[in-house]
């Protein structure tokens, strides 16, 4: 069965949802998610692309500002509730692995 | 020193790996991308350097030709170091110069989805489109070949693309089977946590030789048009397919418009269905009725009585003079190749005769050659059944030593107008101001039976 879309979130989601957290034009999410992540992140512009305007279809983003070519964008209350989601079942992952491994510990 | 060059393009549209490495080797070489043509790609020279090329799918214009997705979508490839080359279709190719630059794409599978959803309005549609097109002009093909069968046969043009089509349908297919297998290995890969696949070597082959037919199918194309031995039936149907052909070109710049405006294809197609209809309703089939592509042989003439004669008649294997056994005083011949290919061969063979008493007689002659049972037999049949105002019934061969004999008949009068059948020769002898007795069809079929030895000037 198909998955549900933003059901979860891949890294370059997550990271875009978390930069726009703060009013962030188009050209300035790559860089943000590069220095965020050391690099470990890269985004390519076609990819980005494409995901700030399913975000925005999907109204987790908003269009806040378009002056000439650049645009800027604006988390919503759905997409922070996305990334809340996301934060949690991240949590309940790491919480899961560290008590199977206490569990093989104390073995 | 040559500043500029074309090359022939193989790549298939969603090549992008194949297509962007050939651009980086080219510029390498010192060649770079200058414009993107729909066969040949120019480059012009320049300081050989390591670029790095991809080619992406642009979001689609927007409504009114609204262009801010696509300014905003280059402002990201710009400000990641990307500078846009050219547009090839739907897509857009980009290049950059730093070392090693971020790619444009980072999720292989948002891309291979971009792609499939560009794909699939264009290259794939326009297979399908092609190879729908091919299959009901084959089917018409064959339709003419069953019911038309005696002008089909003589027809070099409509041979060759009964030939053609079949192939060419199946390139369609296969072209459309090669995206799908390298999709599906694609989506495979990238389950695997790979890059999607690289088209295999074998589209660019089949790019290259679909580009080798379509030249070779002009080619012959006019060879079979300009030949002294093509039938009327195919200039007259070059003529229509050059009026299909521009009514279909008048449609590109309106597609150009569509895309400009970001048209859905569905309205499109809707649209282009309905302008045809139209164009069909109120035009009907065009389908000229050309003049004679030969007129009366050329040689020295006279005019008596307002009419042009031969001062010195060409031979004919059977003339008026043979029949009636007297000469006459002025005499017009004509010889007519109607058409020669490999299953078929007719020739049209007329004279008038007149003598200064005013008694005239006209005689016309068809010879049609088709070594193949089969083809003489469907060739019979068609020659049978022809238009309803005439209708032929069998007579006895016997007086014209032949092995089937018909006679044609008009509103139940029978026209001094036959058509004699021997393997693998048909003849019609039609005949006017002269009736002819068994002494003479025996003669008719002596110089035009396969006996005679005639065979059909080349």
């Amino acid at each position: 069965m198909a998955r549900e879309k933003f059901q979860t979130l891949t890294e370059p989601m997550f990271y875009i949802l978390l930069c726009l957290r703060e009013e962030c034009c188009g050209t300035d999410v790559m860089a943000r998610v590069a220095a965020l992540t050391h690099d470990r992140v890269t985004m390519g512009p076609g990819t980005l692309y494409n995901l700030l305007d399913s975000f925005q279809q999907a109204g987790m983003i908003r269009e806040t500002c378009v002056a000439g070519r650049k645009r800027s964008y604006l988390i919503t209350d759905k997409g922070r509730e996305t990334l809340a989601a996301e934060y949690r079942r991240l949590l309940e992952l790491t919480k899961d692995y560290k008590a199977c491994m206490e569990e093989e510990d104390l073995r | 020193m040559k500043e500029t060059r074309y090359c022939w393009n193989t790549y298939c549209p969603f090549d992008l790996r194949g297509t962007a490495e050939h651009l980086s080797s080219q510029a390498a070489r010192g060649w770079r991308l200058e414009k993107i043509g729909k066969v040949f790609w120019k480059y012009r020279r320049g300081e050989p350097a390591k670029l790095h090329y991809a080619i992406t799918c642009p979001p689609a214009a927007g409504e009114d030709g609204e262009l801010g997705d696509r300014l905003f979508f280059q402002e990201l490839c710009e400000s990641a170091g990307w500078e846009k080359a050219a547009d090839w279709e739907e897509l857009q190719i980009y290049a950059s110069e730093q070392e090693r630059p971020t790619p444009l794409e980072t999720d292989g599978a948002l891309l291979l989805e971009r792609i499939h959803g560009s794909m699939r309005w264009t290259w794939l549609r326009n297979r399908y489109t092609t190879a729908l097109l091919l299959a009901v002009c084959f089917s018409l093909l064959m339709r003419s070949m069953l019911q038309r069968s005696h002008s089909y046969f003589l027809n070099g043009i409509e041979l060759l693309l009964t030939a053609v089509c079949p192939l060419l349908i199946l390139g369609e297919l296969w072209s459309i089977g090669g995206y799908y297998r390298w999709r599906r290995r694609s989506l495979r890969a990238l389950e695997e946590g790979g890059e999607p696949a690289p088209v295999p070597r074998s589209c660019r082959v089949l790019n290259g030789l679909a580009y080798l037919l379509s030249i070779f199918l002009i080619l012959t194309f006019l060879t079979i048009l300009l030949s002294p031995e093509s039938s009327r039936d195919s200039f007259s149907m070059t003529v229509s397919l050059l009026m299909n052909f521009l009514v279909v070109a008048a449609f590109y710049p309106l597609n150009r418009w569509w895309d400009r405006r970001g048209t859905p294809g569905s309205t499109r197609f809707l649209a282009c269905f309905l302008g045809l209809a139209v164009l069909v309703l109120c035009l009907g089939y065009y389908h000229p009725d050309l003049p004679e592509r030969r007129g009366p042989e050329k040689g020295p003439s006279y005019v008596w009585k307002d009419e042009i004669w031969n001062s010195a008649p060409q031979p004919i294997p059977l003339t008026v003079e043979d029949l009636t056994g007297e000469p006459w005083d002025h005499v017009r011949r004509t010889v007519r190749l109607e058409g020669r290919t490999p299953f078929a061969t007719e020739t049209v063979y007329s004279e008038s005769a007149a003598q200064e008493d005013g008694r005239e007689a006209y005689l016309q002659y068809t010879v049609l050659e088709a070594p193949e049972a089969w083809v003489c037999r469907a060739i019979l049949e068609d020659l049978l059944n022809g238009p309803d105002i005439w209708t032929y019934h069998s007579e006895d061969p016997a007086p014209w030593n032949a092995e089937a004999a018909y006679r044609r008949s008009g509103n139940n009068l029978p026209a001094e107008d036959w058509l004699l059948c021997w393997p693998g020769r048909i003849v019609t002898v039609y005949t006017q101001n002269l009736s002819l007795d068994g002494t003479q069809k025996a003669l008719a079929a002596a110089c035009l039976g396969p006996e005679s030895g005639e065979e059909v000037p080349s």
